[in-house]
C-alpha cells in the first residue's frame, strides 16, 4: 500500500473555463503511514498525449503544506489556481490536450504520491502576442545545432574539390525539379499569383482565396483544383525510432471543371471559398505535436506539368464561446450557426432535412454535433433516406429492435451516411427499397463518431 | 483467433469518503480513462508502467565492474529495464545516444545507464568502459567484447524472448491503471487476449501498443462499457 493516497476533487468539475478564470478545489490526502511530508505541490498545467511524444507546460504553482501526516487521517488543502489560456483542451483522433491540477507529495524514502484532474478550457481568443505556438526550448537549440551544421557543411563543400563533384550532381537534379516544376507551368501561364485574403480564420467562416492569372496568350486547361486540409501531427520517440502520424481530420475543397480556357493577355481572377468546419482544432505548435491547416491549389494544364501552390494558414479561437459553461443540455437553438434558416429550434423548423443540413456543416465538430443530435434525440421526423444494405454486426447494438433489422444508407442531400434500426415488420420494405429513395417517420437516435454516420430510429407503421 | 473481450472489475475498491466527478466530456469517461492509455508516456509513467523483476539485476550490481546488456530490437523494452534500473540506484545516471546529431556528454553515475550503447564511438567508448563503474548497456550490438577486455563480468539478456501471455497482460494491465480516471472498474487485459496479441506480433510491444491505441481510440466517446481486442 502507498504511504498515502491523493485525490483532487474540483468545486467545478464540469466547467468550461475562459482564460482569466481561476480553478479551485481541495486535494484531499489519506495518510497510510506516519509521514513526513517534505512538501505538497499542487499545479495548474497542460499536456499533450496521444501518438506523439508527450509535450506540456506549467502555468503556475505552489506548495500548499510541508509537515507532518499521521496513519489513518484524513488533511484536506484548498486551492486556487489559474485556469491558463493556451492551449485550449482538444480531443482528435492522434492528438489529446488536457489541462490539469495536478498534486504532488514529496516524501523522504518513497515514491513520491502524485494525482492529476483534468479540467476543461476554452479560448476565444489566441494568446496576447498571437503566438498560438509553444516553441520548446530544445526545438530551438535543435534550430540553431541545424544551421550549424548547414554552415560548417558548405565550408567543407568549398574546401574539398572531391566535394564539388557531388556538389554539382545535387545542383543538377535541383534544376531538373525546378524547371519541370516550376518553370515550364509558369512558362505557359505567364504571372500566377495565389493568395489567401488573410492569414488567419475563425471556425465556421467563410475561407476565402483569389487565384489570379495573367497568360500571355490562350490556353486550354483540365480545371482549377483546391483543397483545403486540416490535420494532427504528431512525432513519437526519436533517432531511428522517430516516427511521424499523420491524420486528416478535415478535407474538402473546391473543382472547378467549368473553366477550360484561359485567355491570353488578359488577368483572369478565380475566386476561391470554402466554409471551414465549426472544430475546436485550432493551430496549433506545441512542439513534437500540432495542428496544421493548409490549402492547395493546383491548376491542371493538358500534357504540361500542373502549376501548384500550398499556403498554410491559421485557424484560431472565435470571440464566440462555443459552449457557455453550463453543464445541462444546450436547448436546439444554442447551438450557433451562422447560416441564416439552417437553425434547429426556432418554431416548427426542426425537419430531417435541415438537421441533416446542420450535422453536416459541422463536420470534424463531435462536440458541437453531439449536441445537435442530443437536442432533437427521439423527436418523430419524416425521413428521406436511400438504403442500401443489411447490417449483420451491429444487429446486437442495443438501440435496434429486439427482432428487427439493421440497413445502412444515405441521406438524399447532402448526403451523409445513416445506420437504420428498423422493425421486422418493414424488413421487406427496405429489401425492395434498396437504392431507392425510402420515406417515412422515424427519429435520430444518435451518432456514430468512429464511423462517421447518423443513427436513425424507424418507427413501426408509414406516414 | 477466437474473439475474446470484455470489461471487467480488476478489483474491489471500498467506497471512500471523497465523492467521484464524473468528468462526462472526457473521450473514455465511460471506461474510466483519463486518455488513452497506450499513447506516449513521459519518462515517469514508463517507470510506473514498467513490469520488470529487478531482483536479479540489483543482485548482480551489487559486485563492482559488472555490466548488464540488454539485447533486443527496436520496441521490445530495452528502455524501459533502463528507466526501471534507473530508478532504484539514486546513484545512477541515464543518457540515451540518439542517432543523428551531437551525442550528449556521457554523464557521471553508478551505474551508468547507457541507452543505444551501440552508438557509443570507438574512443568515448573505451573511456567510459575504463571508468570502472557499474554499466547497464542497452543495445543493438553484442558488446561483450570490449566489455571483458575493459575488466567487466558481463550478463546478456534478450529482452522479450519467451514473452508469455501472462506477461505481457501484466504490462498491458499496468499501461491501463496508470490512465485510470477513477475509483470502479476499468478495462482489463485477460491473458487470452495477450496470448492472441501475440500470436499475431510476436514480441513487438510496439506493435501491440499501437494496435491497442487504435482499439481505445475507436472507443472514444461511446457511451457503453463493452470492449473488444481482438478481432
Amino acid at each position: 500500500m502507498a504511504k498515502c493516497d491523493l485525490t483532487i476533487e474540483l468545486d467545478q468539475p464540469d466547467r468550461l473555463y475562459q482564460p482569466g478564470d481561476r480553478v479551485c478545489g481541495t486535494v484531499i490526502v489519506q495518510a497510510n503511514d506516519d509521514i513526513n511530508c517534505k512538501g505538497l505541490r499542487v499545479s495548474s498545467g497542460w499536456a499533450t498525449h496521444g501518438r506523439g511524444n508527450i509535450d506540456s507546460g506549467e502555468v503556475s504553482g505552489e506548495i500548499v503544506f510541508q509537515g507532518k501526516w499521521q496513519t489513518g487521517n484524513e488533511y484536506r488543502y484548498a486551492f486556487d489556481l489559474p485556469a491558463g489560456d493556451w492551449p485550449p483542451t482538444y480531443h482528435g483522433v492522434y492528438l489529446s490536450i488536457d489541462r490539469y491540477i495536478k498534486a504532488v507529495a514529496d516524501l523522504p524514502w518513497a515514491f513520491d504520491a502524485s494525482v492529476s484532474r483534468p479540467f476543461r478550457l476554452s479560448c476565444l481568443a489566441v494568446p496576447s502576442g498571437g503566438a498560438n505556438k509553444v516553441v520548446p526550448q530544445s526545438g530551438m537549440i535543435g534550430k540553431m545545432i541545424g544551421v550549424i551544421f548547414v554552415v560548417v557543411f558548405g565550408l567543407v563543400m568549398l574546401l574539398n574539390p572531391f566535394l564539388w563533384l557531388i556538389g554539382f550532381v545535387v545542383a543538377i537534379g535541383a534544376s531538373v525539379w525546378w524547371f519541370a516544376t516550376r518553370y515550364l507551368p509558369r512558362k505557359r501561364l505567364g504571372s500566377v499569383q495565389y493568395k489567401l485574403q488573410r492569414q488567419q480564420w475563425m471556425p465556421g467562416e467563410k475561407l476565402r482565396a483569389t487565384l489570379t492569372v495573367h497568360p500571355r496568350k490562350d490556353i486550354a486547361i483540365n480545371g482549377i483544383i483546391w483543397t483545403v486540409t486540416g490535420q494532427e501531427t504528431c512525432v513519437s520517440g526519436s533517432g531511428s525510432n522517430r516516427r511521424t502520424h499523420r491524420h486528416e481530420f478535415f478535407s474538402d475543397g473546391q473543382v472547378d471543371h467549368n473553366l477550360t480556357r484561359l485567355l491570353g493577355n488578359r488577368e483572369t481572377v478565380i475566386d476561391l471559398s470554402l466554409r471551414l468546419p465549426r472544430t475546436e482544432a485550432f493551430t496549433m505548435d506545441l512542439g513534437d505535436n500540432n495542428i496544421q491547416w493548409t490549402t492547395q491549389v493546383r491548376i491542371d494544364i493538358p500534357r504540361w506539368p500542373d502549376w501548384k501552390d500550398k499556403q498554410d494558414f491559421d485557424v484560431i479561437p472565435s470571440p464566440e464561446p462555443v459552449d457557455g459553461g453550463s453543464t445541462t443540455q444546450p436547448s436546439p437553438a444554442a447551438i450557433p450557426n451562422d447560416d441564416a434558416g439552417t437553425e434547429v429550434g426556432e418554431g416548427p423548423a426542426v425537419t430531417f432535412a435541415s438537421t441533416i443540413e446542420m450535422i453536416d456543416s459541422l463536420q470534424g465538430d463531435r462536440h458541437q454535433i453531439d449536441r445537435v443530435v442530443e437536442a432533437v434525440r427521439d423527436l418523430p421526423m419524416q425521413l428521406a433516406i436511400i438504403p442500401e444494405r443489411r447490417e449483420l454486426a451491429s444487429a446486437t447494438n442495443p438501440l435496434a429492435y429486439p427482432t428487427g433489422h439493421v440497413v445502412v444508407g444515405h441521406t438524399v442531400e447532402p448526403r451523409m451516411p445513416v445506420v437504420m434500426y428498423i422493425p421486422r415488420s418493414l424488413a421487406d420494405e427496405f429489401e425492395q427499397a434498396t437504392d431507392r429513395q425510402w420515406e417515412g417517420a422515424g427519429s435520430i437516435v444518435g451518432y456514430e463518431h468512429h464511423a462517421g454516420r447518423l443513427q436513425l430510429r424507424i418507427e413501426e407503421y408509414r406516414v | 483467433m477466437t474473439p475474446l473481450h470484455h470489461r471487467q472489475a480488476n478489483h474491489p475498491i471500498s467506497a471512500g469518503a471523497t465523492r467521484l466527478q464524473p468528468l462526462h466530456w472526457l473521450p473514455l469517461a465511460a471506461l474510466n480513462l483519463l486518455r488513452n492509455p497506450f499513447g506516449e508516456l513521459t519518462r515517469a509513467d514508463r517507470v510506473r508502467a514498467a513490469v520488470v523483476d529487478l531482483a536479479p539485476f540489483r543482485e548482480i550490481l551489487d559486485t563492482e565492474m559488472t555490466a548488464i546488456q540488454f539485447l533486443a530490437d527496436c520496441g521490445r523494452g530495452k528502455t524501459t529495464h533502463l528507466l526501471a534500473i534507473a530508478n532504484q540506484f539514486p546513484e545512477s545516471a541515464y543518457v540515451y545516444l540518439p542517432e543523428d546529431g551531437r551525442h550528449p556528454k556521457i554523464p557521471d553515475g553508478d551505474p551508468l545507464l547507457i541507452d543505444e550503447a551501440q552508438r557509443l564511438p570507438w574512443l568515448v567508448r573505451r573511456r567510459t568502459f575504463r571508468r570502472g563503474v557499474r554499466l547497464v548497456l542497452g543495445t543493438h550490438v553484442d558488446l561483450r567484447g570490449p566489455l571483458r577486455r575493459a575488466g567487466y563480468r558481463v550478463w546478456t539478456y534478450h529482452v522479450g524472448q519467451n514473452l508469455s501471455g501472462r506477461q505481457l497482460a501484466e504490462m498491458l494491465n499496468r499501461r491501463i491503471e496508470i490512465a485510470r480516471l477513477d475509483r470502479g472498474p476499468i478495462p482489463t487485459i485477460s491473458i487470452e487476449e495477450a496470448d492472441a496479441l501475440i500470436e499475431q506480433h510476436s514480441n513487438d510491444i510496439r506493435a501491440i501498443e499501437d494496435t491497442l491505441f487504435d482499439r481505445f481510440r475507436q472507443q472514444a466517446g461511446q457511451f457503453h462499457g463493452e470492449m473488444r481486442f481482438n478481432d
